[in-house]
């Protein structure tokens, strides 16, 4: 294998990386499939470094080493991006595709990649409120509250996604207007307890992925990448709560579980 | 252990679960074939932790993470069956279970802590709790994913 081949290897390789990183996949996993791109296409041997937010391949063939750094910015959960991938690799290694086919692949999956649709997402993870709400001891009318401000609240949240607001400032936002929202249900008396349609409706923006992510690349030995995804979890969810804090502020209804 | 408390304190919730696991699938864009698979994981996850927590009286981080690793077997099932990321079937089965009122009470109490110079015992106490029993139940959580992955394929991929 002559050097440019090499290199578009480690590119490709990279780039695979990159993607599953930048969709919430955990470290051991990224790792794993990553070097088994690598030496699946042809490479001899490859190392990955991953940290924080950028990761580093060393790749060996004929005894010469090519190594290659690229950052990593956060684009937001989607589990389909990284089960593509590793289906990929899957199929480079069965000796079904080769580098232009994975090139084609990674190019679609970075471009366009495929997203149920944002009306469909708001209806269901609102509903998903109404039934933690139930699950907490609500009645009919605690989740219909539940269901309104959660409905709410994830328009603003992905109309804030789509603009790239930061997240922080999103979720504060979010959790600010969808709060308000469910104490309107304190405010007029709605159902038996409404209190807790306050504490549902806040719940679809629990950082669950990152901190199960952190948890567990702690767990298997990834100490840094693990500290950076636990700070990041805690940060959002302290941005979460400064927005429960100014709407309580706001609408007077103290004393939040 | 009557048939009443197994359909309206088992099953029912159980089958309610069901919606935030698959709820949150959709969120985190898991694919449309996998999500079947996340809300069995789901109920299955739920109802263990139940039966631990009101059958056995385990503490709920005992209980949790017996549940998390019904679900982390399950979906290591499913992973080496359809060669996909166990993440993608156990993440989002465990969403019903994560400690989110827990989380932002703690984090709600700090900033109360600190805007109104109020540090009573009661109020100090709260926030101590909510945040210790984040923290375990999260651990917990994780742990039970990850352990079939960490007792059977210490040195291999599982996908």
């Amino acid at each position: 294998m002559d050097e440019s081949a090499h290199q578009n290897i480690v590119r490709l390789a990279l780039w695979a990386g990159q993607l599953m990183l930048q969709h919430g996949a955990d470290t051991e996993l990224v790792e794993t499939t990553t070097h088994r791109l690598c030496t699946a296409l042809g490479a001899d041997w490859a190392d990955i470094a991953i940290s924080a937010n950028n990761i580093v391949i060393s790749s060996v063939s004929q005894k010469k080493f090519l190594t290659k750094v690229r950052r990593v910015v956060d684009r937001g959960i989607n589990l389909k991006v990284v089960c593509d991938v590793v289906g990929l690799t899957e199929m480079v290694e069965r000796g079904v595709a080769d580098t232009y086919m994975v090139e084609k692949r990674l190019r679609l999956l970075s471009d366009k990649p495929r997203k149920y649709n944002r009306w469909l997402v708001t209806f269901v993870v609102a509903l998903s409120c109404a039934c933690f709400c139930y699950l907490f001891g609500g009645g009919l009318q605690e989740c219909a509250v539940t269901f309104t401000a959660s409905l709410v609240g994830m328009v603003v949240r992905q109309s804030f996604a789509k603009h790239h607001i930061n997240p922080l400032i999103n979720f504060a936002v979010t959790a600010f207007v969808s709060t308000s929202v469910a104490s309107l249900g304190v405010l007029f008396e709605w159902g038996e307890h409404p209190r807790i349609a306050m504490a549902a409706t806040v719940l679809m923006l629990v950082p669950g992925l990152p901190s199960i992510n952190a948890v567990s690349d702690a767990v298997e030995g990834h100490i840094s990448v693990a500290l950076a995804r636990w700070t990041f979890a805690t940060m959002l969810i302290m941005a979460t709560g400064a927005g429960i804090m100014l709407a309580m502020t706001l609408t007077g209804v103290w004393s939040w579980i | 252990m009557d048939l009443n408390w197994v359909v309206l304190s088992l099953l029912l919730p159980m089958l309610v679960a069901v919606v935030p696991a698959v709820g949150f699938a959709v969120l985190f864009n898991v694919p449309i074939r996998f999500l079947k698979y996340c809300g069995i994981a789901g109920a299955m996850g739920y109802g263990t932790r139940i039966i631990a927590m009101q059958l056995l009286d385990f503490p709920i981080e005992i209980a949790s993470l017996a549940a998390a690793s019904v679900v982390g077997c399950l979906a290591m099932y499913w992973s080496r069956k359809f060669l996909a990321p166990v993440q993608v079937f156990a993440v989002a089965a465990v969403i019903p279970m994560i400690p989110g009122k827990f989380a932002f009470g703690a984090m709600v109490g700090l900033m109360e802590m600190n805007l109104h110079n109020h540090f009573d015992p009661a109020l100090m106490t709260d926030v101590l709790r909510l945040g210790l029993k984040t923290v375990f139940i999260l651990m917990c959580l994780a742990l039970g994913i990850a352990a079939p992955r960490l007792l059977f394929y210490r040195a291999k991929p599982v996908v």
